[in-house]
């Protein structure tokens, strides 16, 4: 690969966790501050970049390859708010082919229709699907397309589970230049005891929450607006939270390369996890684990 | 652990199953491969032993697929090719035939077939991944394939008396298959039994629908047991097995001994014919006893081939010819309970057995073994060139060698085999 122009970043998390939410406020907060922002939905359902284009009809890649013909950027892509260049990889339809393969071959496209070097961005994000569940989901941090990946992960085991993974593929590809991890995104944070969690999680793993989004009613209706909460509620608390990390993502260097724990100790990990929240919720142990 | 293995003797199960289906006269494979899979063995079988089959390498239909269809599914490209198939090879059986790409993104091939059932032609498919196994694997899946579902449709009624399915020889991978079920045939029918060879000259689908009328199943070799089983399950027919078919008067009386009990054929009539072989057979080893003890052919070998082929030979050369089979290097694939059962089949006759694939260690051993006689694969042609000995060809690939009509087993393999081994040894 040439010479990288811009920041490539990868969001990965679990299915439904808010990664396209959180990673479209990122790049619309990083559009207001005046950078240029790519955002590129690797995932077949082809929606991460809805609320930054008023959810409008946008052809994806896939959608262009499988119609064989001479695929032009301008057709696989929308300028959205402020500017942000979307483009949704796409895939096949749901229970036929392989949509690993078909990120891999949507990225590589890309690649040689020269986007970066015409777009010249200065950041460029990739929300890539659900779990890294086999070695087309890991593209975007192997063979150098990006540098860093950031995990959304709420404080539910399940969630954990698939950062755990994630860290296994970047423990496993970032030796061979494969991307390193920039942190845990904390996401859809409710109860009090979830960012202890984040947190002991991030510390067994040799990582670091570099931001904690809570729950909130104005990321479900700017959704409904087809827009990010950025451009729907500027004012709101909540905006400035996806600000600074943003700010955050922009500016820091700071990457490591992640221990996963071993599948056993997690269990047991979230085994105690479990003890300490009965624990809790029934008054016996109030006010410890940082709470 | 990982290991490399060089010069590989044998191709995947794709490979095993087209090579398989092509020597049953009618029957079109349909392949949903990446471009290259049927080919590949094509070129191989005309390397390595001289025949192709009813349907040659390059008319054998194939989808064809690349990245698009890996990423979208590659169904509707297959229906195409099926659909312009029917339509320009006539067919009894079409077979649909899945490689590693179809099978790994899903393909769902079932549906296809059944979508050619519903236009009205007889069609089974076989999902042949070659990363599930190699040539051997193919032979057993297909045949699996044919057996449960040509048979849900046409399952014939009522038993045939005397009527008896060959199976164990693989076309192709055997390099005598043809003499072979040629040679099976022909001594059956010398005590009245009426042998169903399903592959080669005049062999159908026709032939195929027999299948449960037999009395009884043969499995000649190990690579015939799945099918024998599978048969006696799904149609209640009794089997025997032989694990090396062999050469010469010992191994076949007992091949015919035991198949005439089991159908309750006269003993005394099965005697009469084997005395009259023996004496053939006796008569020519006498022919060449001159040339026995002037050329001094009491040598030590090598054996290098699959299980069956080296039971066959070192059991013969070693009582009739009086040879010292050294080292039995087994090639065809072994899992731990077939190593043991090969080892001590195998350890009757020589004195040393391997299990190898790969073809410098084999030279290796064939180096360091003291022998002066090989008998084993075109691959082994360097190996016996560079010791200066002879290599006879008797397993695959047979690198240079047309074989049409000659056979390896039974009493006219013994014969022939006395013939050219005679001739090859006296030229020495
Ligand atoms: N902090 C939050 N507060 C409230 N709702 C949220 C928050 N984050 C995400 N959501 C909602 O959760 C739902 C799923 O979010 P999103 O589509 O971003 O997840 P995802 O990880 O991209 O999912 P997928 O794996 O399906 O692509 C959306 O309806 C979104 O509005
Ligand atoms: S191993 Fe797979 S790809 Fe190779 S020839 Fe066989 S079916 Fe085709
Ligand atoms: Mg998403």
């Amino acid at each position: 690969m040439s010479k990288k122009i811009g920041k490539h970043i990868a969001i990965y998390g679990k299915g439904g966790i808010g990664k396209s939410t959180t990673t479209s406020n990122i790049s619309a907060a990083l559009a207001e501050a005046g950078y240029k922002v790519i955002q590129i939905g690797c995932d077949p359902k082809s929606d991460s970049t809805n609320t930054l284009r008023g959810n409008n009809y946008l052809p994806t890649v896939l959608d262009s390859l499988r119609e064989g013909k001479k695929i032009h950027l301008e057709d696989v892509s929308a300028i959205g708010y402020k500017g942000v260049l979307c483009i949704e990889s796409g895939g096949p339809v749901p229970g036929v082919g392989c949509a690993g393969r078909g990120i891999n071959a949507a990225v590589t496209l890309l690649q040689e229709l020269n986007l970066f070097e015409e777009f010249k961005p200065d950041y460029v994000l990739y929300d890539v699907l659900g779990d890294v569940v086999c070695g087309g989901f890991a593209v975007p941090i192997r063979d150098g397309i990006t540098d860093r990946a950031y995990v959304v992960s709420s404080s539910d085991f399940m969630a954990i589970y698939a950062a755990n993974n994630l860290f296994k593929a970047i423990n496993k590809y970032a030796p061979s230049g494969g991307a390193k991890l920039g942190g845990i995104i904390g996401n859809g944070l409710s109860a009090g005891y979830s960012k202890a969690i984040i947190d002991d999680f991030a510390a067994r793993t040799g990582t670091k929450a570099v931001g904690y989004v809570p729950r909130s009613l104005v990321v479900s209706q700017s959704e409904l607006y087809g827009k990010t909460v950025i451009e729907a509620h500027p004012e709101d608390p909540h905006a400035q939270i996806y600000r600074n990390l943003a700010k955050y993502i922009a500016e820091s260097d700071d990457l490591v390369i992640p221990n996963p724990i071993a599948v056993t100790e997690l269990r047991d990990w979230a085994k105690e996890w479990g003890d300490k929240i009965y624990d809790l919720e029934t008054g016996v142990l109030a006010g410890t684990a940082g709470i | 652990m990982q290991e490399s293995i060089e010069r590989s003797r044998y191709g995947c199960n794709l490979q095993g199953a087209l090579q398989t289906l092509t020597e049953i006269k009618g029957v079109v494979p349909i392949l949903h491969t990446t471009p290259g899979c049927g080919i590949q063995n094509y070129l191989a079988g005309k390397a390595g032993g001289g025949n192709s089959g009813y349907l040659k390498g390059y008319s054998v239909p194939d989808s064809n697929v690349y990245e698009k269809q890996v990423i979208f599914g590659g169904t509707s490209r297959l229906r195409e090719q099926i659909k312009n198939t029917v339509k320009v090879m006539e067919g009894d059986l079409y077979v649909t035939i899945s490689g590693c790409e179809a099978e790994m993104v899903g393909d769902d091939i079932i549906a296809m077939t059944q979508e050619i059932i519903d236009q009205g032609e007889n069609a089974i498919y076989y999902k042949a991944a070659g990363f599930k196994g190699n040539q051997f694997n193919g032979y057993v899946g297909v045949i699996d394939a044919i057996l449960t579902q040509l048979s849900k449709t046409d399952a014939a009624r009522g038993i045939e008396k005397g009527l008896v399915n060959i199976f164990g020889i693989l076309p192709k991978q055997d390099i005598y298959w043809q003499g072979n079920l040629k040679e099976i045939k022909r001594i059956l029918e010398n005590i009245g039994v009426k042998a169903n060879t399903l592959f080669g000259f005049g062999q159908e689908i026709g032939q195929w629908k027999e299948i449960p009328k037999a009395e009884l199943n043969v499995a000649v070799s190990k690579w015939g047991l799945d099918a024998v089983k599978k048969a006696e399950e799904k149609f209640g027919t009794p089997y025997l097995y032989f694990p090396g078919l062999g050469l010469g008067e010992d191994a076949i009386g007992h091949f015919l001994l035991e198949i005439g009990d089991k159908l309750g054929i006269d003993s005394g009539k099965t005697k009469v014919y084997l005395e009259k072989e023996k004496e053939y057979f006796t008569h020519a080893l006498e022919q060449i006893t001159e040339y026995y003890y002037d050329y001094d052919f009491q040598k030590t070998a090598a054996v290098v081939g699959d299980e069956s082929t080296l039971i066959r030979y070192g059991t013969f050369l070693t009582k009739y010819l009086g040879m010292e089979v050294e080292i039995a290097i087994i090639t065809d694939p072994w899992d731990e309970e077939g190593t043991q059962e090969a080892s001590s089949l195998v350890g009757k006759f020589a004195n040393r057995v391997y299990f190898c694939k790969d073809s410098s260690e084999i030279d290796e051993i064939i180096e360091n073994g003291n022998v002066e006689l090989i008998f084993g694969s075109g691959l082994e042609n360097r190996i016996a060139k560079k010791l200066d000995i002879p290599n006879y060809i008797v397993s695959y690939p047979a690198y240079g060698k047309v074989i049409l009509d000659r056979c390896d087993m039974g009493y006219t393999g013994a014969v022939s085999l006395l013939e050219e081994l005679s001739s090859l040894l006296i030229n020495q």
